[in-house]
């Protein structure tokens, strides 16, 4: 399935792989970014709700 | 457009389906600019065989790499003059993305460059030494905003130096441009030849698109960690003053 | 009572302050005579090797040694309050941060330009070169100050903000470094001179205005 190239395969692989880590880590780092300061924000107003 | 992004609560009203919309579909198209890259182009002998395949990836990622900068300056040029607070957090999301894809560009170019130049890295390249330069500047302002005490003070220093880097980056390419001009070789690979037949122009163009719309949604989605965040802070403020 | 114009109160305390307290004015030349003493020992001593890099490491040590003291610049005016008073004069801030900049690069980047002749000499380069390549090395560190003080104005109340400083100037500092290295090679008749001159302007029109912007965020 894979594409086998003539020369410089490792390269090649290397570079995409890059394009797919990067992409995919920002996106988890958001993702872990995002539900943080919402629980942190749910914790708080339903804290605020209690007293 | 810019009213609607003025106000948080319109703001994530809006962003709720339009990040998790650019997501998927910036992530779709990479996918396809990826498919094209590595199954459908054919090689080109004059690039190099089959590394110019590399392109797909970096050329994208240089792309961003200026537009995010571009868009940093902007929000920060926008957060100095009106003090819309979401243009504030515009600059800071955008930050760290910026240096993620700047520092991608690097690594890439830096790859691509070792079977076509035969070495890691060419001081003589004023785009790659651009960049590096670029890269500088976001580790410079993610550093000052961390130092800041107060977010208020985080915002004002950051801009400033946003601004002050964005005048520089024109002059610092030109010099450099000029520098390199002098020192380079002729053997440099040129990719921006006005001919790119377009079985590899259109899988390129779309690549970048897909870059710049997942970019948007990771922008997003930061902006609105930092709402929840900001929002969370004025909570434990007024408990803290027993309101 | 009245404080005299903050412009000359400013240029004079940056002249006062040099002198003062932990010699403020031997730290950078000490800084910048012992980077460029370091060379000879980590590239080798062949002469003809010194001599073709010998202006570059003057204009390395140059940069790095125009950082040294930038921390406490304005750090120390914010501490006893004075810049909260220039603040609230008549007197535009920029003026008096170009004027505390200028003062600081009187005090300790001129010295450095004049010890640029005998550091060079020591390094191999050519002797009759090295006199009017102090215009390239006075302008070009005059832009590094200017820059320099940005910085420093950005960070001054960050405590132990010297690393911040250096790594919010030294992307700054490239366009300055590439003509300064340039226009010391050419020689005083070449195009380089004049770009280099432009970056310094460059940086005087704008690094004053950066400088009071962010002098008056650290005073708020």
């Amino acid at each position: 399935m894979l594409p086998v190239f003539e020369q410089n395969a490792g390269f090649i692989w290397a570079i995409y792989a890059i394009g797919a880590v990067v992409p995919i880590g920002l996106f988890v780092y958001a993702l872990i970014r995002a539900r943080i300061a919402k629980r942190r924000l749910d914790r708080l107003q339903a804290e605020r709700e209690q007293s | 457009m810019i009213r609607a992004f003025a106000n948080p609560h319109r703001f994530m009203a809006l962003s709720r389906w339009l990040a998790p919309a650019c997501l998927c579909i910036g992530a779709l198209l990479m996918v396809w600019s990826v498919w094209q890259g590595l199954w459908v182009v054919p090689q080109d002998d004059y690039q190099g065989g089959d590394i110019m395949r590399a392109m797909f990836v970096h050329v994208p990622s240089a792309w961003l790499a200026m537009a995010s900068y571009m868009g940093l300056a902007a929000t920060s040029l926008i957060w100095f003059i009106w003090r819309h607070e979401l243009a504030d957090m515009a600059a800071k999301s955008i930050a760290p993305l910026g240096a993620a894809y700047t520092a991608m560009c690097l690594a890439t170019g830096s790859i691509w460059g070792k079977p076509t130049w035969g070495t890691w890295w060419l001081w003589d390249d004023a785009r790659m030494m651009s960049v590096l330069v670029m890269f500088f500047l976001f580790l410079g302002y993610m550093a000052l905003r961390a130092a800041m005490e107060t977010r208020q003070k985080a915002a004002r220093a950051g801009a400033i130096l946003a601004m002050v880097g964005a005048v520089n980056v024109p002059l610092i390419k030109f010099s450099v441009d000029i520098w390199s001009s002098i020192h380079q070789d002729a053997s440099v690979l040129r990719l921006d030849g006005p001919a790119m037949p377009p079985v590899y122009l259109t899988p390129l163009l779309i690549g970048g698109l897909a870059h710049m719309i997942f970019f948007a949604g990771l922008t997003m989605m930061l902006m609105r960690a930092e709402v929840w965040g900001r929002r969370g802070d004025v909570l434990i403020a007024r408990k803290l003053s027993g309101s | 009572m009245r404080s005299p114009s903050p412009l000359r109160a400013a240029f004079r305390q940056a002249l006062g302050e040099a002198w003062a307290g932990g010699a403020g004015v031997l730290l950078p030349i000490g800084f910048f005579a012992g980077a460029a003493m370091l060379v000879p020992f980590t590239v080798g001593s062949e002469a003809s090797q010194l001599s073709s890099i010998g202006t570059g490491i003057l204009w390395v040590a140059l940069a790095l040694a125009s950082l040294v003291s930038m921390e406490r610049v304005f750090q120390a005016d914010l501490e006893d309050g004075v810049l909260e008073l220039w603040a609230q004069e008549e007197t535009p801030l920029f003026l008096v941060a170009a004027a505390k900049i200028i003062a600081h690069w009187l005090v300790s980047g001129l010295p450095l330009v004049l010890l640029t002749p005998p550091i060079g000499i020591a390094l191999q380069v050519d002797a009759g070169a090295l006199v009017p390549a102090m215009l390239a090395y006075g302008l070009g560190g005059l832009a590094f100050f200017l820059w320099g003080g940005v910085a420093g104005a950005l960070a001054a109340s960050v405590a132990r903000g010297g690393l911040l400083i250096s790594l919010l100037a030294l992307p700054l500092f490239v366009p300055t470094a590439i003509f300064g290295a340039l226009a010391t090679i050419e020689g005083p008749g070449g195009p380089s001179l004049l770009f280099l001159s432009a970056t310094t302007l460059f940086a005087l029109s704008i690094a004053p205005f950066a400088a009071s912007a962010a002098l008056r965020l650290a005073v708020d």
